[in-house]
């Protein structure tokens, strides 16, 4: 070998090895947090939600007790509530009663385990003027010093659970789907972080963990479900599900616990003796942005309505 | 495959005089790889991550901290201290019989603000005020103040009765469990029946999403 | 056979990290860029999407603009050099080996954009479950386009007439594949209802200009830059004339198809939609976009125009007005396309997006990865055409001045 072909083998070999070098420290970020270390063969094999069976199921739900028992030294109770045969649920909510006091935004996320840094709530109160439906009027950060202010409508938006939902078509891995009840539900396991049903939401209504949720291990909510309330991950989508895991056990969703002047309705469309069904029948009732087609689950109807119209008749004896 | 590459580089080293990968500049490509190696492992931390504290959650608020149920059925009236049935007094004194009074005299917590009832015997019986008298001459006790209420609110009572008008608590469907719908006085006082809760209200804190930037303050005030 | 294979595998793999001193230099810088990306790319997924200046309102960036105006280029690449295969005895047919190598290589881009815009890479296989169709085709096409390009290649390194049969059914329906793949993508955005941005009746025909302006300005760079050394004297002159035509007409289409787009807009309508005027002209005061966007059309202006006229004939105006150009349509896929759909929000709330140095670094690492591979294709292609590596040759490694494009 000649001291040439030396010299250039040593240049090569030494451009190859720091080639090496530098690649492998190129991914140093990812072993200084540890966030490699957080997936398993397990986690990375498990199935869609709707795949799974009987004993995946159980031990999926196992497997995130554990972990929240490991990261937030809380009992969590994970379960999978199915949907209720002959039901479909709707929720109605009286502007004229809304007075935006935002009592509801903050039970959701406690109730949800929504991260509180960075900031996740489903729920969104617009202050608009009133008698106006153009949201881009709507202001977001209204903070006066009490409630409500004269000449302004309130109007609480979330997932308003379309029965025509654009979002569901937009997701490339069907990781978000409509279940039997008419609510739309994502597998926060299969979720690959695309964006796409974000992108596709008339509504704003879809949020994105851009960064690990932190919620305070005090104020977790123990009562979970695979679909809802369990603690989410980093890079996953979420939103609204009008709790299902209570509503499916007959309770009402947080938010409708939380107001306190009963804005907020919420039931089975498919009764016919429900309040729902009472107030399609009888209220003039509107859905956002209906010209897209979207066919929300979600009616806003103005409830003085009618005792406006009796608080002064119209006179016609000419008085 | 290695001593193609060293032939290769000898032939090109000796052909390009050494000017480029001939000299030591040949080792400039490794040692500059190293040196990308060494500022990954030491070099500072690029990810420039936003605030990330987000907005405060108010933790839940229980509904019974709200200036409310304190109204259902109230035995009598609470004059100088002291809880007394209204008979106790009204037996001897009634009020002036034509007195519009919006704030009666001895009941100064009273504000007589409801519609067109300007007087106390618009829904008190008189003498005693111990029952209600509902337009149409029915008498009822205190405890069924709800009847009495949608005796007049006609155009309140059927949404009332469908669960529309004010809260209910409990499930969502009697077949689960008990529903139980507020009644009139746990959220109005009905001497002035103007939802006197709500007007206290100072709405919990609003949305900080990560780069939100400076809220758009206040558009409504500018845009008038 | 086999061996013959392998061995010429093998020499063009030596070949794509030997060569002269500025082919590796510019290697290098490469490599390096593209290191700074998965370094860039590993901080993002340790520390999630907050690494970007993502947020809920602007859900998609530079990103996704990236992936899109790559399968734009790859599609529009296959769509203006392949049909060069099938006139009988032209002499351009290296500047398809070089369309092909580029598609090839904006394939790989594309995917790696993807890639780096998923909160969950771990899960991007998910994609193959639940579509295998597309990733099927997907993978189809790219096969498709590097066979055309390999077997045309390997046939030179033989010495060997490549029988038409062999590349042409295979580059006919790389053609169509790219037809879909262009139409498919350039209508990507426009069913989302919920964002009336783009449901602009010129935004397909507008992408497909840009696409197409692309695709033609990496490869007059390349051609510039001496990549292509084989096509030398009037072969040359032919390829750039063609190349630069097409450039030029995709950019003036661009212009046109803009204009008309902002006719449309500002005088067309009773008032512009809120996300036009903000990418334009701002909204609430906040214009974040506004300086790109006309920074893009003003380079592209200068570019359409340079290329029309006479100082073009220089080589180096050329070379800048064809900068310009590439700079402009990648100014306005990144700025101009995806993110104002996003401002405001659907519920009326301004917040704006700018990228963070962390995202630019991943964005710089996918180019430079693409770029990458295809420098080495355009390598390769070179040297075979050129005659210098061939089955009966002893591997030679010229000096020549310089690899891709620099």
């Amino acid at each position: 070998m000649s001291a040439s072909s030396r010299r250039a083998f040593l240049k090569g070999a030494l451009g190859g090895a720091g080639g090496l070098a530098a690649a492998a420290a190129s991914l140093t970020p990812l072993a200084r947090t540890g966030a490699a270390a957080d997936l398993t063969l397990e986690k990375l094999l498990q199935p869609h939600y709707l795949r799974l069976t009987q004993e995946e199921l159980a031990r999926v739900l196992a497997r995130i007790e554990a972990e929240v028992r490991e990261r937030h030294g809380v009992r969590a109770e994970v379960s999978d509530h199915k949907a209720l045969p002959g039901v479909e649920f709707a929720f109605a909510l009286d502007v004229d009663q809304c007075v935006g006091c935002r009592r509801c935004v903050h039970a959701c996320a406690v109730e949800n385990n929504s991260s509180r840094a960075p900031e996740i709530q489903y729920i969104r109160v617009l202050e608009l003027p009133e008698g106006s439906l153009d949201l881009e009027e709507g202001d977001h950060h209204y903070a006066p010093e009490s409630l409500p202010r004269a000449g302004r409508t309130y109007l609480p938006i979330q997932c308003q659970q379309c029965a025509n939902p654009p979002c569901v078509g937009a997701c490339p891995v069907g990781a978000t789907w409509q279940e039997p009840d008419g609510v739309t539900v994502i597998d926060y396991d299969w979720c690959i972080g695309c964006r796409l049903c974000m992108a596709a939401c008339p509504y704003w209504a879809r949020r994105f963990n851009f960064a690990p949720p932190a919620v305070p291990s005090s104020a977790l909510h123990p009562r979970m479900d695979y679909l809802t309330n369990r603690p989410r991950s980093a890079g996953v989508v979420e939103k609204c599900h009008f709790c299902l895991h209570r509503t499916r056990a007959g309770l009402q969703p947080a938010c409708v616990e939380a107001c306190p002047n009963g804005a907020r309705k919420f039931g089975n469309v498919l009764d016919p003796d429900g309040e729902l069904a009472w107030i399609l029948a009888r209220k003039s009732v509107f859905v956002l942005k209906p010209e897209l087609g979207t066919l929300p689950r979600f009616y806003y109807y103005a409830g003085a309505e009618r005792a406006r119209a009796a608080a002064a008749p119209p006179r016609l004896d000419g008085e | 495959m290695r001593s193609a590459r060293s032939k290769d580089d000898a032939a090109t080293g000796s052909r390009s005089g050494g000017a480029a990968p001939g000299g030591w500049r040949g080792y400039l490509f490794g040692a500059g790889f190293l040196g990308l190696a060494v500022w990954f492992a030491l070099g500072p931390d690029l990810a420039g991550l936003p605030d990330l504290r987000g907005a405060e959650v108010a933790e839940p608020v229980p509904l019974g901290s709200l200036p409310r149920a304190v109204l259902v059925g109230p035995e009598g009236a609470t004059i100088n201290g002291f809880l007394r049935p209204c008979s106790d007094c009204h037996r001897l004194f009634r009020p002036r019989a034509a007195d519009p009074a919006p704030r009666p005299l001895q009941h100064e917590d009273v504000v007589l603000e409801h519609g067109d009832v300007v007087a106390c015997r618009g829904c008190h019986l008189e003498p005693g005020h111990d029952l209600l008298r509902l337009k149409d001459g029915t008498v009822l006790p205190f405890a069924e103040s709800l009847r009495h209420c949608l005796g007049c609110h006609e155009e309140v009572r059927e949404d009332w009765e469908h669960g529309l008008h004010g809260r209910a608590d409990g499930c969502w469907d009697a077949r689960f469990g008990a529903v139980r719908r507020l009644a009139c006085l746990e959220c109005h006082d009905p001497h002035a029946p103007r939802l006197p809760v709500m007007d206290a209200v100072r709405p919990l804190p609003g949305p900080r999403t990560l780069r939100l930037g400076e809220p758009r303050a206040a558009r409504l005030e500018g845009g008038r | 056979m086999m061996r013959d294979t392998l061995r010429f595998l093998g020499r063009a793999f030596v070949l794509s990290f030997a060569g002269g001193g500025r082919y590796r230099a510019w290697m290098f810088a490469l490599t390096a860029a593209a290191l700074l990306g998965v370094n860039a790319c590993a901080r993002q997924w340790a520390l999630g999407l907050a690494t970007t200046g993502l947020s809920d309102q602007v859900t998609w960036g530079i990103y996704i603009a990236g992936f899109a105006l790559a399968v734009g280029t790859a599609c529009a690449a296959a769509l203006l050099a392949l049909p060069l295969f099938f006139r009988r005895g032209s002499d351009l047919l290296d500047l398809a080996l070089l369309g092909a190598a580029l598609a090839v290589s904006c394939v790989l881009a594309a995917a790696g954009f993807v890639i780096a815009d998923t909160g969950r890479p771990d899960r991007v296989l998910h994609l193959l479950v639940e579509l295998p169709g597309h990733v099927l085709a997907l993978g189809v096409f790219l096969l498709l386009i590097l066979h055309v390009w390999g077997s045309l290649v390997y046939c030179a390194y033989l010495r060997r007439r490549p029988g038409r049969a062999l590349y042409l059914p295979f580059a006919l329906l790389a053609v169509l594949g790219a037809f879909c793949a262009q139409s498919a993508a350039s209508f990507l955005y426009v069913g989302l209802g919920g964002r009336a941005f783009w449901e602009e009746p010129l935004g397909a025909p507008r992408f497909v200009a840009a696409a197409c302006a692309a695709a033609p300005a990496v490869l007059l760079l390349t051609l510039l830059a001496g990549g292509l050394p084989s096509a030398a004297g009037a072969a040359r002159e032919r390829a750039l004339r063609l190349v630069r035509a097409l450039l030029a007409a995709a950019l003036w289409a661009d212009l046109l198809l803009c204009a008309g787009a902002l006719l449309l807009e500002f005088l067309g309508r009773a008032a512009p939609r809120s996300s036009t005027a903000y990418l334009y002209f701002g909204l609430d005061g906040r214009a974040a976009l506004a300086p790109w966007i006309w920074s893009a059309l003003a380079l592209k202006a200068l570019a359409a125009v340079v290329l029309c006229s006479r100082v073009a004939a220089r080589p180096r105006v050329l070379a800048l007005a064809c900068g310009a150009g590439l700079a402009g349509v990648l100014l306005e896929e990144a700025f101009g396309r995806i993110t104002p759909a996003f401002v405001p929000s659907p519920l009326g709330e301004v917040v704006e997006y700018a990228p963070t140095l962390n995202e630019a670094l991943v964005c710089l690492g996918v180019l430079a990865g693409g770029l990458l591979a295809y420098s080495i294709l355009v390598r390769i292609t070179a040297a075979v055409s050129a005659g210098r590596l061939t089955r009966d040759l002893p591997p030679v490694v010229s000096c020549e001045k310089s690899g891709g494009p620099s």
